[in-house]
């Protein structure tokens, strides 16, 4: 797997073989077959929400002679997310098909305010139609 | 800088925006340890050495089993990419742009000694280094 200026070389990833990404607040975790690398990066976050692939993803002729880098911008994902990308196949040209989904365990419920009944249940109790909440 | 698996391209070692004064002197630190090798940010010669200071972390760069120790096989190739994992665990390295045209990588327990196997030197394109030394 290649990096350079905080983008991922989709090219270089292997076919049908996950690529981990983990964002932290300022920092991102790449994994892919045996190599793992962290890099400190600011994240802009505009990956927040649903994925947009134009956002993510530029493609750069990079010698001016047709030979196309497909880079996935690590600084457009979101912070404190679990990603994965998939290059699924590449056509003659060498684009790849690729795919990327969020795949950030949900958020567990707070134990200290299920102890409680705290908000969370509080709002529970309003959708299922309690009076008082 | 641009990072292929456990290797860096020492030609990108200066990405940092564009070029606005010379980087001569620049130095990045390298602190390798037996299933990963940290890597500092470029620091200028008056804030990054040995004695002077190490800049921030940029990567961490892990890697499976360090290469058998009879291999002697040169750290940076022809094209200027740097092999971490052909570095010696527990050691610690610097990259530096010298006034020579090129990159030093040495090692920083390097004594009059031991030069030989804790230095080496490779020339930077002259189209780089005229744009490394502008000021």
């Amino acid at each position: 797997m290649r990096l350079n200026k905080g983008r991922l070389d989709l090219k270089t990833l292997y076919v049908g073989e996950t690529c981990q990404i983990t964002t932290g607040s300022s920092s991102v975790r790449i994994q892919h077959g045996s190599h793992t690398i962290e890099m400190e990066l600011d994240l802009k976050g505009i990956g927040m929400g649903p994925i947009r692939d134009d956002r993510i993803m530029s493609i750069q002729d990079e010698r001016g002679k047709g030979f196309f880098t497909y880079w996935l911008h690590l600084d457009k994902l979101a912070p404190r997310r679990l990603y994965e990308v998939l290059v699924t196949d590449r056509d003659d040209s060498g684009m790849p098909g690729w795919q990327i989904s969020d795949r950030t365990p949900a958020m567990e419920p707070d134990p200290a305010e299920m102890r409680s009944g705290g908000s969370g249940w509080s709002v529970l109790g309003k959708l299922l139609g309690r009076r008082g909440g | 800088m641009r990072i292929d698996g456990t290797r860096i391209d020492l030609r990108t070692m200066a990405e940092h925006g564009p070029f606005r004064k010379s980087m001569i002197g620049g130095r990045r630190h390298i602190g390798v340890a037996r299933h990963q090798a940290i890597v500092s940010q470029l620091g200028s010669r008056r804030e990054a050495g040995i004695g002077i200071g190490v800049p921030p972390v940029e990567y961490t760069i892990h890697f499976g089993e360090p290469p058998h120790p009879g291999l002697s096989r040169e750290p940076i190739d022809r094209d200027g990419w740097l092999d971490i994992q052909m570095l010696e665990p527990g050691c610690q390295y610097w990259l530096e742009f010298s006034w020579l045209g090129g990159v030093y990588l040495d090692r920083e327990d390097q004594t009059e000694q031991n030069i030989r196997e804790t230095r080496w030197y490779w020339p930077l394109p002259l189209d780089l280094w005229e744009k490394i030394r502008c000021d």
